[in-house]
This record gives structure tokens, C-alpha cells and sequence, in this order.
């Protein structure tokens, strides 16, 4: 019983120690020892798992969703009539929007060199606020480039590069941090996350006015996000503590747990 | 059975890590599946023997996670040697299923703030980043999940005694000791 406690007591203190050493050793670099080589290894086998879990997350979500198909039916007929009403004025509206884009200085989605790209794993750390992806170096992806969905809805940011794959940082990561701005307003401020659970629009001075519902976009001011992508829609607005600022949390235009593919954006056109 | 563990271990890990994530269940899954694994593992073999899985499963989280390297060495070794010392002192030879669910469930809960005072240690010494982003946003959804994971662990414990002709090993006896009490 002794020898075995004494051989487990010097095994622990070895390991221990080791790993300690390990972490003090690379506390300052921003990759762990072999960490490319590591994604480079494990991303064929994400990249099946992912797919895998991608097909029956779908398959859940449907069949979760038949008991409310009929009344989803009927409100889809109506909605559909009354988009046929607004789609006669959107050509309008469309016109008028590449008038005013030209104007502001925001790209059109096919403005964008995209890269394609698929998830392949979440952070284990359990508050989900990083993503990897299958693209990296090789495929041109640099640090801090926007990461997005759709006709340009902000995501995340490129964290960490590897050869094939890359860490992405979710917009509601602790040190995420954008500069934005309210379309409707023209009030400029920086989108920041809160521990993986919410993403703040803070900073907006007080004579502006923030309205429950306005569109929140990048600004595209001191970094490689360009201008007009959109983040989300402001909630009430509330006083910053020292009165000097306020601040309103952001809804997000889309699930992000749904999310699987994203595309990068490489640079303009 | 290294083989075997070897498998299990990395099927465990790839479910937690790119598997689990992308059934939109919106909830923050974590090293589940895999320190189901690590218990099964530390209750089939001694601490000493676990070591190498230990730091092999240990090493496969640090990789795809923030914190830094060796965290979750560090966590799984410390539950380790409580599950050891626990185990000697309190199971008898043929552990009920209560019993056994409360290892598995002790044994995560254990993990878990293990974990966490690991995280916040490490800070103190400037070598973690703020602990804050660690910290255990819903409780209740996460010792649920923690129990589902018991049962599945004690579900899978009793499958492999029952099986062990087909590993082709027999499993460590559990004794209980008098003596130590």
C-alpha cells in the first residue's frame, strides 16, 4: 500500500511538474508547441465528425420542427402574399441602395475575395467563444481577417492561423472587440463581447440617439474588417455608470449555434 | 485493450470536439464524452498505469482549448488520485449501480472545479489569462448534463465487465479494505 502511494506520489510529482514547466515555459507565445502540426493531424478526422454531427444536428432540427409545420405552412402563405406586394416597391428600394452604398462607401457582397470555409471543432474550454476552421495559411487565410455569413453578417474574427486550419474568436468572445456604427444614426462605437454570452454596443456617446431595432454595422476604422458588414439590431439603450456614454446590447441577425460554414473575407475585390 | 483504449479515447475526443458542437443543441458541451472515458479508465487500471492516458487525453483538450498547455493534465491527474483514494476506501468488490454512479458523477464534479482552481492558480502566477471566461455560467444545466453523463458512464462501465471475455482482459477487482477505513 505504501510503495504503491510513494510510486503514485513521485509519477504525480513528475507530471506535475512538467506540465507546469510546459506552461510556464509557453505562457508567452501565441501558439502552443506543435499545435499546427496537431491541426494538421486531427483535421481529416474533425472534418468527418463535423459532417457527421452537421447531418444529424439537421435531421434533429427537422424532426423536431413537424408539429409546427402546419402553422408554419399558413403563416408562410401569408407572408408570401405580402412580400409579392413588397417586392414591386424593393426595385425601387434596391436602386436607390446601390445609390447610397456608392455614397457611404460600403461593398457589396461580391465585392469580397471570400474563402469558403467549414467548421471543424468548437474550444473545449466550454464557453464556445472559438471556432476552428478547415482553411489556413495555405489558403491565404491572415490573422484578425473578418469572418462571415450570408450576404455579410459579421461572425468573428481570424484568431490564430495554422498551415490548414485557423482558430476563429466569435464575436461574443471576451476580447472580441469591434469598431461600429449605427446605420440609422451615423453614431460610432466598439461592439465588444461579454464571457461568451451576449456582444455589447458600448461607447456611443450620449447626444446620440440609439433606437430599439437599428442596424448595427463595422465602420471599418483601424482594422481589416471592411466597412458595412452587419453585426446586429440594438436593443434599449442604457446609461454607461459614469453617465458619460451609453451602451445596448445587440441581437444577433442569425443563430450562431447553427452555424457551420463561414466564409473569410480575403480582401476586396 | 491498449488498442481498445486507445480507440475509445480518440472517438471520445473527436465527439466532444467536432461532433457534439454541430447538433445545434446550445449548450456549451465541453470534455464530456472524454472524461467518461478517462473515469472508466481510472476505475479498469491503477493511477500509475493511467498515467499515459491520462496525459494523452489530458494533451488532445490542451490542444483545442485557450487555456494554456497542460491544464487539463493537471485537472484529470488530481481527479485521478481522488477517484484512486476514493475507490480504495469505499468500493467493495462488486460495486452497485448507485454506488458506481456516484463516482462517475463525483468524478466529474471533481474535474470540473479541479479544473477551475487550477485555471484560477495558474493566474495568480501570471501564466493563465483571466480565469473570468472560465467561470460556470449555468450551474443547473451543467450538473444535469453531468448526471445524463453518469448514467451513460454506468451504462457503459457494466458493458464492458460483462464483455470483458471479449476484450480479453479481466478488470481490476475492486477490494474493500478494512483497514484503511
Amino acid at each position: 500500500m505504501k510503495t504503491t502511494l510513494k510510486k503514485n506520489g513521485i509519477i504525480l510529482i513528475i507530471v506535475v511538474l512538467g506540465m507546469l514547466l510546459l506552461s510556464i515555459f509557453f505562457r508567452d507565445q501565441k501558439q502552443k508547441p506543435l499545435e499546427g502540426m496537431f491541426q494538421w493531424t486531427t483535421k481529416p478526422v474533425s472534418k468527418f465528425f463535423s459532417a457527421a454531427g452537421g447531418w444529424m444536428g439537421e435531421k434533429f432540427s427537422f424532426f423536431g420542427s413537424i408539429g409546427e409545420l402546419k402553422s408554419e405552412n399558413e403563416r408562410l402563405l401569408e407572408e408570401n402574399l405580402s412580400l409579392k406586394s413588397q417586392l414591386a416597391k424593393l426595385k425601387d428600394v434596391r436602386k436607390e441602395n446601390d445609390e447610397l452604398r456608392n455614397q457611404i462607401g460600403l461593398a457589396p457582397h461580391d465585392a469580397y475575395k471570400l474563402e469558403a470555409a467549414v467548421m471543424i471543432g468548437k474550444d473545449m474550454s466550454g464557453q464556445s467563444e472559438f471556432v476552428y476552421i478547415d482553411k489556413g495559411s495555405k489558403q491565404g487565410i491572415k490573422e484578425y481577417m473578418a469572418v462571415i455569413v450570408g450576404e455579410g453578417i459579421l461572425i468573428g474574427k481570424v484568431a490564430k492561423v495554422f498551415p490548414t486550419t485557423s482558430q476563429v474568436e466569435l464575436l461574443f468572445g471576451k476580447n472580441s472587440k469591434v469598431n461600429a456604427e449605427i446605420v440609422e444614426s451615423g453614431a460610432k462605437g466598439i461592439v465588444r463581447g461579454e464571457y461568451g454570452t451576449a456582444v455589447v454596443l458600448d461607447m456611443i456617446p450620449q447626444t446620440f440617439e440609439i433606437n430599439k431595432g437599428d442596424s448595427v454595422i463595422t465602420s471599418g476604422v483601424g482594422s481589416l474588417l471592411p466597412r458595412g458588414l452587419l453585426i446586429g439590431y440594438a436593443q434599449e439603450p442604457v446609461p454607461t455608470p459614469d453617465q458619460l456614454f451609453q451602451q445596448a446590447s445587440l441581437v444577433f441577425p442569425i443563430q450562431l449555434e447553427t452555424v457551420r460554414v463561414v466564409w473569410i473575407i480575403k480582401g476586396t475585390k | 485493450m491498449k488498442k481498445l483504449f486507445f480507440t475509445i479515447l480518440i472517438i471520445a475526443f473527436f465527439l466532444d470536439y467536432s461532433f457534439l458542437p454541430m447538433l445545434h443543441f446550445n449548450v456549451a458541451f465541453g470534455a464530456n464524452f472524454l472524461l467518461l472515458v478517462m473515469v472508466i479508465i481510472l476505475l479498469k487500471r491503477s493511477f500509475a498505469e493511467s498515467v499515459g492516458w491520462i496525459v494523452l487525453g489530458g494533451l488532445l483538450l490542451d490542444y483545442v482549448s485557450i487555456t494554456p498547455l497542460g491544464i487539463y493534465v493537471l485537472a484529470f491527474l488530481f481527479t485521478g488520485i481522488g477517484l484512486e483514494t476514493f475507490q480504495k476506501k469505499l468500493l467493495t468488490s462488486t460495486p452497485s449501480a448507485i454506488s458506481l454512479l456516484l463516482i462517475f458523477f463525483g468524478s466529474f464534479v471533481a474535474f470540473e472545479g479541479t479544473r477551475l482552481i487550477i485555471i484560477e492558480a495558474t493566474y495568480l502566477f501570471g501564466i493563465a489569462p483571466d480565469p473570468e471566461i472560465f467561470r460556470i455560467q449555468d450551474i443547473a444545466t451543467l450538473l444535469a448534463l453531468k448526471m445524463f453523463l453518469s448514467f451513460i458512464g454506468v451504462f457503459l462501465f457494466n458493458f464492458i465487465e460483462k464483455f470483458e471475455w471479449l476484450i480479453g482482459e479481466k478488470t481490476i477487482e475492486f477490494k474493500f479494505d478494512r483497514k484503511s477505513m
